[in-house]
């Protein structure tokens, strides 16, 4: 009597092949499709788009079901159970219909949890700005919008698996979102956002970090609120501040934490200097030249204006190198014209500062003296004219005019300044 | 640092079914808003949807810690989009339609730019024309 599988195995095994596996599909299709019968939604489009691709996975099963060879039943079993997973996932997109919300669950300490409060810190800020119609600087736009790069690029390290780096990144991003906030406060006098929750999962450093911008911006206000206070010095040393905490923040952001700590303590101590001075600055109002005002009163502001002026001109010769690194075609040859720029505006503001100086202490009485202040304001003349040429240069390389060469620009803005 | 856990495949394909359903849900909202078409959340969905696309290829080809990582991705970009829709709405409705650009598009680096080395022009010419002073006062001596 020839072996007989019993009835039920055998009908198990039947289940099994390729072709009880693909009548299942299509049953399933044909199942799923009926759900949407009617619909034209959102969600019927997206449950259509996976009942096409299960007609595909389907049809692909079908072709290599034709063949009796293991890589082709291989093939044909994985796009079936392909096909079926796409049609479960549909099912479960139309039940999950019904429920208020079904988030993906990013636990606490995520690299993806710290990335939603970035995104989630960011839309608070904005909506803050245009729902309280805030003025916003050029400056404190370009720096949002790094900020959202920021994100981006957290996002595509986290794809390549640097995990470290990513996570850098995105604290990076919020210390310099909260910057942002703080800045756009001072410049419309009030408070737009509350950021607080944001540093719950912060790490250590950053933590360290954000304390010394409180302790800066706090100062900052204080100085937007009370102006005749707030001397061009204590403001210089501020403008340092802020310098040196975006370098902290692009440190921490290289995992180079030696830097960052180096940077936060030189900052937190220029901040307790400037806080100082700050409070045993008598207001401006009562100063003024004629009243009361010595000479060497007037000629510590005026250098302070003047380290001010520097100060302010290397800042934004930084913010500019950064927008045009990357972007310009010849920026790195625009960027030495830009430091050289930058070098002789410096030295042309020393030697104007030199003269002031000799001039107030009466040093030109002399003939010789006299002749010396010549040349050094000839000196200074020169100089700043060089910051001009320079300045041009990076312009014509900038933006790829058909600027005059090098010693052709010299020559004409040589003789604008003889005309002028 | 700790290993990742191996998610199980129904994590997966929950975690799919939810990210997939709300960019759709995105999709469909953002073509419908007449108001204003922002250039940030069009590239959301760009990414999202191309991450899904990888997700669903990897789990393909039974990698299901990538795909599930993959998925999680594509949230985040997707999340953003809604956030920003959502922002913008309000300012639509209860607001007076000023947006924040939040994407470069609006911002093109050569205005910037350009604006920029016109403030620098204007401060070495600043200094110029206080040393000029310094230098006429001083030949009138």
């Amino acid at each position: 009597m020839p072996f007989k599988l019993p009835k039920k195995l055998l009908e198990w095994l039947k289940q099994r092949t390729p072709e009880a596996k693909i009548d299942q599909l299509v049953s399933t299709i044909g199942q799923v499709n009926e759900l949407i019968q009617g619909r034209e939604d959102a969600l019927s489009a997206l449950v259509r788009k996976h009942i096409f691709m299960a007609e595909e996975d389907c049809n692909a099963a079908l072709v290599n079901s034709k063949f009796d060879n293991k890589q082709n039943n291989n093939e044909c079993l994985r796009r079936i159970e392909f096909g079926l997973f796409r049609l479960e996932l549909a099912k479960q997109q139309l039940n999950s219909e019904q429920k208020e919300s079904c988030l993906p669950n990013f636990d606490k300490g995520t690299i993806e949890y710290r990335a939603l409060e970035l995104s989630g810190a960011i839309i608070k800020t904005k909506m803050a700005i245009e729902f309280n119609n805030c003025v916003v600087s050029e400056s404190s736009k370009l720096q949002l919008v790094g900020i959202v790069k920021m994100f981006n690029q957290a996002i595509e390290l986290l794809k390549s698996n640097q995990q470290d780096k990513s996570r850098r990144l995105i604290e990076a991003g919020l210390l310099l979102l909260y910057i942002a906030k703080r800045e756009i406060e001072i410049e419309n006098h009030e408070s737009i956002v509350d950021l607080s929750e944001i540093w719950k999962n912060s790490t250590r450093e950053s933590q360290s970090i954000r304390q010394a911008i409180e302790a800066s911006y706090n100062l900052k206000t204080a100085c937007s609120n009370c102006p005749s206070q707030a001397t061009p010095k204590v403001l210089s040393r501020l403008d340092d501040v802020t310098e040196k905490l975006h370098r902290a923040i692009d440190a921490y952001s290289k995992a180079n934490d030696d830097r960052v700590d180096e940077l936060i303590s030189t900052s937190v101590l220029q901040t307790k200097l400037a806080a100082e001075a700050f409070q045993s600055s008598p207001t401006q109002d009562n100063i003024s030249p004629g009243n009361g005002q010595t000479n060497e009163q007037l000629g510590e502001r005026l250098s302070d204006e003047i380290d001010n002026r520097i100060s302010q001109f290397k800042t934004q010769i930084l913010v500019l190198q950064r927008l045009v690194t990357n972007r310009a075609t010849q920026d790195h040859l625009a960027n030495r014209r830009l430091d050289a720029a930058d070098k002789y505006h410096q030295a042309a503001a020393n030697m104007y500062r030199k003269v002031l100086a000799a001039k107030d202490n009466n040093q030109s009485d002399s003939e010789l003296n006299r002749q010396q202040l010549r040349e050094t304001i000839e000196k200074a003349e020169t100089l700043a004219r060089s910051a001009t040429i320079d300045l041009e240069f990076a312009r014509n390389l900038l933006f790829k005019k058909s600027g005059l060469p090098y010693q052709e620009l010299i020559k004409r803005i040589a003789e604008d300044s003889d005309e002028s | 640092m700790a290993t990742k856990q191996q998610p199980s495949k129904n994590q997966v394909k929950e975690r799919l079914a939810t990210v997939e359903l709300a960019l759709a849900q995105l999709t469909d909202k953002f073509n419908s808003t007449t108001y204003r078409q922002n250039e940030l959340i069009s590239s959301c969905i760009e990414n999202a949807r191309n991450e899904l696309q990888s997700a669903l290829d990897s789990l393909f080809n039974g990698k299901t810690r990538e795909s599930f990582d993959r998925a999680g991705t594509a949230w985040l970009y997707a999340d953003f989009g809604r956030q920003i829709l959502e922002a913008e709405a309000v300012e639509h409705i209860l607001g007076e339609s000023d947006y924040l650009e939040l994407s470069e598009i609006s911002l093109p680096w050569e205005d910037t730019a350009a604006d920029l080395l016109y403030q620098l022009e204007q401060k070495i010419l600043l200094l110029r024309a206080d040393i000029k002073k310094l230098a006429t006062d001083e030949s009138k001596q």
